[in-house]
């Protein structure tokens, strides 16, 4: 699997009103999955970063024409900065913020690639421990390293930061909670190998030793780096705090028991693919009611507000052979729905840009993407979810023209 | 006289390594030696004067190695290494008559579209017959990028170790933990 693979099977999550410092206090088995940034809540702001980030992990694009790419497809998402946050970090259209989400996340998939090879059952017996030191140089670099990695209980030999590659001290090291590098935002420090003779000699680990954890890796290889989306938050409870923002942020997408919290990653893509039979998206927002207040009936926005529809893709092919089956002027203007797409819908329903009124108690939620088309999810406030489409002119600027991908 | 001596696989496999696991090896070795090089070259700086920028650290960070049944593949994710490498010579793309070459700290690393997208800035100052030219700051009159038809990049073997470095690195990694 290649680096952009392991970004582009990122799950989009919206960071609402959390900031890193709170990101961080959840734990990196999560957001490793998820992909964030730091106070943003538009999705498909998400979505647009994200798509940067693989160009750029794969290539044959400078760091410069990422940027201009993303403020362009920004203008496009109607995005401006708040208010007094102008040039700031806290300002998507400043150099410093997007180098951040970019570097960061590339910096990631790296660390994880890296780190699994050297955890291979013959590279670990090779080199089973890892020095801490700078890869990379940085204009302001951090000189509090030792500090912190006595703190986090490491050990220096001949002032080397040295320890084996499956010691805690690197979970403990990283703001991300990783084993693996970046350990903070945008730092150059990494980790050399170090081989097995000079981890014997150093007294970390005997021969024996080694070799029983080298059998161990090759009955329990690492899990890959999206799999398993869950994680475990000590003290986390529903009720907790952190319970609350992961449900408000999360929707039904996340289950919180005995401390585990559960990601269902992509759930329309595993409903297409026939792996869950249905999925259910949670309620839409209060902004979202706002939005169809005064537009829809009053029966029909009090129905909206109290369901919980499901996803089904029964329902979904019919809706699509009933009305676009035998329209071929329509299927041929279609925009083909892609991975990312299916991963928006949520945030569609959730938090659409616009929200249409349709016929016999159904409604259009409509939602610009960064590449300038819009995605538009029909549901019905007695039967739930119908139809889910992509155009390329808003509904409001040419009604019916769009047509169903199943 | 023959001998043969019959071990289970299972017996087999917790005394010696697999080949997969040779191969694994070898191929963190021959990465290992590749990154520290690429990190050496990142602690010595830059010859041009403009802010250090982390590239040839960066470059070792992006180190992976492959495994396709027995065999290692080594890949450096990091644009324009190989350019480094082997040399060569960089022609302007996408319609742009030339390459843009920074010549001061606040454009390292940008394009002069990032850098004055308003196109208010900066002049261009091309004379007439010359085959190069200049971006200059407005205000100051300083060249902020020169401009030039092509680049021609020197080839630079030692930014990665020699073939005889690498069969090395891989050999002594098999062999430790045989």
């Amino acid at each position: 699997m290649t680096e952009a693979e392991l970004i582009l099977q990122k799950a989009l999550v919206g960071s609402g009103r959390l900031d890193s410092s709170q990101w961080n206090q959840i734990q990196a088995g999560f957001r490793n999955r998820a992909f964030f940034s730091s106070r943003v809540a538009e999705v498909n702001i998400l979505a647009a970063m994200r798509d940067k980030v693989r160009e750029y992990s794969e290539g044959g694009k400078d760091l410069s024409k990422i940027r201009m790419e993303f403020r362009k497809e920004l203008e496009t998402l109607k995005y401006s900065p708040k208010p007094g946050e102008e040039g700031t970090i806290h300002d998507l259209f400043s150099q410093a913020r997007i180098d951040v989400i970019i570097k960061t996340n590339v910096a990631q998939a790296r660390g994880y690639m890296q780190y699994a090879e050297g955890m291979s059952p013959g590279a670990f017996a090779a080199f089973p421990a890892q020095e801490f030191t700078r890869i990379a140089h940085r204009r302001n670099q951090r000189e509090d390293w030792p500090q912190r990695w006595a703190k986090a209980g490491g050990k220096t030999y001949g002032g080397k930061m040295i320890a084996l590659k499956d010691d805690p001290v690197w979970e403990r090291l990283s703001v991300f909670g990783n084993p693996f590098p970046p350990f903070d935002w945008g730092s150059g420090m990494g980790v050399l190998d170090v081989d097995r003779k000079t981890a014997i000699q150093l007294g970390l680990v005997s021969d024996e030793e080694l070799r029983g954890k080298t059998a161990a890796l090759r009955e329990k290889p690492l899990p890959d780096f999206n799999r398993d989306m869950q994680a475990t938050v000590p003290n986390l409870r529903s009720d907790s705090l952190c319970g609350k923002i992961l449900k408000r942020e999360f929707g039904d997408q996340v289950v919180i028991e005995n401390n585990v919290v559960h990601w269902q990653d992509n759930l329309i893509r595993d409903v297409l693919a026939g792996r869950i039979n249905k999925a259910r998206l949670g309620r839409t927002t209060p902004e979202a009611l706002k939005k169809m207040t005064g537009k829809l009936p009053q029966e029909d926005v009090d129905a909206f507000k109290s369901m919980n529809p499901s996803f089904n893709r029964t329902t979904f092919q019919q809706h699509a052979a009933k009305h676009y089956g035998k329209n071929e002027k329509r299927l041929k203007t279609n925009i083909p729905l892609e991975d990312a797409d299916y991963d928006l819908m949520p945030a569609v329903w959730h938090n659409p840009d616009t929200i249409y009124p349709g016929n016999d108690h159904g409604a259009i939620f409509e939602m610009q993407t960064f590449d300038g088309n819009y995605l538009q999810l029909a549901v019905n406030a007695i039967k739930g979810f119908s139809s889910y489409y992509k155009t390329k002119i808003p509904l409001g600027a040419a009604p019916g023209n769009s047509s169903f991908i199943p | 006289m023959h001998l043969t001596i019959k071990i289970p696989p299972a017996q087999l496999r917790d005394v010696l390594p697999s080949e997969r696991e040779l191969a694994q090896a070898a191929g963190r070795g021959v990465s290992n030696i590749v990154k520290r090089r690429l990190v050496e070259r990142d602690r010595r700086g830059r010859s041009d004067g403009l802010p250090r920028t982390g590239y040839y650290g960066d470059a070792a960070s992006g180190v992976t190695t492959e495994m396709s049944g027995k065999t290692a593949l080594i890949t450096i994710h990091k644009e324009g290494v190989a350019l480094h490498y082997y040399g060569g010579v960089v022609y302007p793309t996408d319609g742009h008559k030339a390459l843009a070459i920074p010549k001061v700290a606040a454009v390292a690393g940008k394009r002069p579209a990032e850098a004055d997208p308003d196109r208010t800035k900066f002049a261009l100052v091309w004379p007439k017959g010359k085959t190069t030219g200049t971006l200059r700051d407005k205000e100051t009159d300083e060249v902020v990028y020169l401009l030039v038809p092509k680049a021609t990049i020197p080839e630079d073997k030692t930014i990665l170790p020699t073939e005889d470095e690498m069969f090395e690195a891989g050999k002594s990694a098999m062999e430790a933990i045989l």
